[in-house]
């Protein structure tokens, strides 16, 4: 068999070789650098060292939206993974119907984050959303809040439909993980007397533990990106009370052309990132177990 | 324990199971669905009676989207930007891919390319950003579509990489014995067999591109080249308090990902999990 020839290789992964340090691992460096400088995005960078980082772990807005963003991670660590797992496990019990139901949590997760969120700013309308309306309606007046203007709680009304639109991510991984392990297992469980809880408890999520954990990272990194839904409710505010680390980064660069230190905003992002990922990774592959 | 009453309990945990799952399945839906009927009403009955069905079909609401407030247009720019990403993005990464996973195979290669999946996009938000301006791309539709695929390269070769380890090597074999040269083989042979691996990357890349919202607007700019994503934050600016055109613009703006996702559900799925579980 004739080997294709080193040029023709050299060829074929060019544009993409290309493409790809050029747009993606020269701005991570850039990045780096730009950390490190005073920028306004016109002038040259003037070169300030630690001067930004220094800056931002003694801002108290930074940790404000620190604190928002690790609000964010608790709630779905709380809610999303483990309704998520609860569902796929309940997904699979059924003896009917189950892939009508999977392609129905599914959906939320294909829609733009960005329209979800633009969905519950209407629905959080203090006069005209239909929540208030209908909280007043089953006489609840009591609960009506301004969803988007009190700074108390507006970051709820943010991390709602965040931890809302992904579930069904975690349904469809899980319940996938699910179907792979052995019948045999399970029906000697049964065999055993275990009921449905019990078998979840034994033998289901020991033998998940790395899905589960798998799942637990994609959260968490994925929560450290926040954006969209936060910018489309409420664009982070009042203030910065429902801000998120990367909404301090826009706004720093975009809006006060602090380029330099939103992108130190940004290394801490990724130094989270990567932490909670090497960590958990750490924890996880301890003790697995085999069957 | 008597049969009746675990045939019983049996039945009722099956009922309580369906109860939860379907009302679950009814929380998944209804801010859709609550958007969709209100898309078809008038202003004064989105506020006044926001549970109700239509008192008659208002369709102007679509119209006055489409038209007045451009959705039309941003729809159409999101349908080039991210066709054109989709093709592009294909292309290169299965090219390379193919290289890298079959003809020379490269760990190191492989590896280079799939960090892009760890990366964060916002780690490269700035220094793109400046790069796009400097080539004088801001602004531009090319210019959203180099960072949609370098944003979606690495994913696709990481799909693809594992697709192309499992085509049979006889395949190959037999194309070089014919005489067929390597590029050949790979666009005549090897990538019309793939089209399971290429649908999936295809539909996950469109849904990123059509979805993306924080690149579309940091690069585009002038009203008529925003993408939906745009359109979509900004009519809510204008059309603030003008429920029934806003509702009708989001209809809009989801039904094509609805569609896709109808058309090629596995390959959504096996798509977004993919991304998913192996950043």
């Amino acid at each position: 068999m004739t080997k294709a020839s080193k040029s023709f290789s050299i060829l074929f992964v060019a544009p993409a070789f290309i493409l790809y340090t050029v747009l993606v691992i020269i701005p991570v460096i850039f990045t780096i650098y730009y950390s490190m400088t005073d920028w306004n995005g016109i002038s040259k960078p003037d070169f300030s060292g630690v001067e930004n980082y220094l800056r931002l772990f003694t801002s108290s807005d930074y940790w404000r939206v620190v604190g928002n963003t690790v609000k964010l991670v608790i709630l779905t660590l709380l809610f999303q993974v483990p309704l998520g797992l609860i569902f796929a496990y309940l997904l699979f019990k059924l003896s009917w119907g189950f892939k009508l139901f999977r392609t129905i949590y599914f959906m939320p997760v294909i829609i733009a984050p960005i329209a979800i969120g633009v969905m519950f700013s209407l629905f959080y309308n203090g006069d005209l959303g239909p929540l208030n309306n209908f909280l007043g309606a089953v006489g609840l007046e009591g609960l009506q809040r301004n969803w988007l203007s009190d700074s108390k709680i507006v970051l709820y009304s943010v991390i709602f439909p965040q931890v809302w639109q992904y579930i069904g991510l975690f349904v469809v991984i899980m319940l996938a993980s699910l179907q792979s392990i052995p019948q045999e297992l399970f029906e000697s469980a049964e065999i055993d007397g275990a009921n449905s809880f019990r078998v979840f408890r034994s033998v289901v999520i020991p033998l998940m533990r790395e899905v589960i954990l798998i799942c637990i990272i994609l959260a968490v990194t994925g929560s450290l990106k926040s954006f969209d839904h936060a910018w489309a409710i409420s664009k982070g505010g009042p203030g910065s009370s429902s801000s998120y680390i990367a909404i301090l980064m826009y706004k720093e660069a975009f809006k006060n052309s602090n380029f330099g230190y939103a992108s130190a905003v940004t290394m801490t992002i990724m130094l989270y990132a990567l932490t909670f990922t090497i960590i958990s990774k750490k924890v996880g592959s301890k003790n697995e177990v085999q069957y | 324990m008597h049969s009746k009453t675990a045939f019983i309990k049996k039945q009722t945990g099956v009922i309580f199971k369906y109860i939860a799952v379907i009302m679950f399945a009814v929380t998944a839906l209804i801010p859709f669905l609550w958007v969709l009927i209100s898309s078809l009403k008038e202003n004064s009955e989105i506020y006044g009676s926001p549970f109700s069905l239509p008192h008659k079909l208002m369709l102007e609401n679509y119209t006055t989207a489409w038209t007045t407030a451009k959705v039309g247009n941003y729809l159409l720019n999101s349908i080039v930007v991210s066709f054109s990403s989709v093709l592009a993005v294909v292309l290169i990464g299965s090219m390379a891919a193919y290289i890298i996973s079959r003809v020379r195979p490269s760990f190191k290669l492989y590896t280079y390319f799939t960090l892009g999946i760890m990366i964060p996009v916002h780690t490269i938000l700035i220094p793109t950003f400046i790069m796009i301006k400097n080539f004088g791309l801001k602004d531009t539709r090319p210019g959203l579509i180099l960072i949609y695929i370098v944003g979606n390269l690495s994913l696709t070769i990481f799909i693809l990489s594992g697709f192309f380890k499992t085509v049979p090597r006889e395949i190959e074999e037999a194309a070089y014995i014919d005489g067929s040269s390597p590029a050949r083989t790979f666009f005549s042979i090897i990538f019309p067999i793939s089209k399971p691996g290429i649908a999936t990357v295809c539909t996950l890349t469109f849904l990123n591109c059509w979805n993306e919202y924080l690149f579309s607007y940091i690069i585009i700019s002038s009203a008529d080249l925003k993408t939906i994503t745009q359109g979509i934050f900004s009519l809510q600016g204008t059309y603030n308090t003008n429920y029934g055109p806003l509702c009708a613009g989001l209809i809009i703006s989801i039904v094509p990902a609805v569609i896709l996702y109808i058309l090629f559900q596995e390959q959504v799925i096996k798509g977004m999990t993919a991304g998913a579980v192996k950043g």
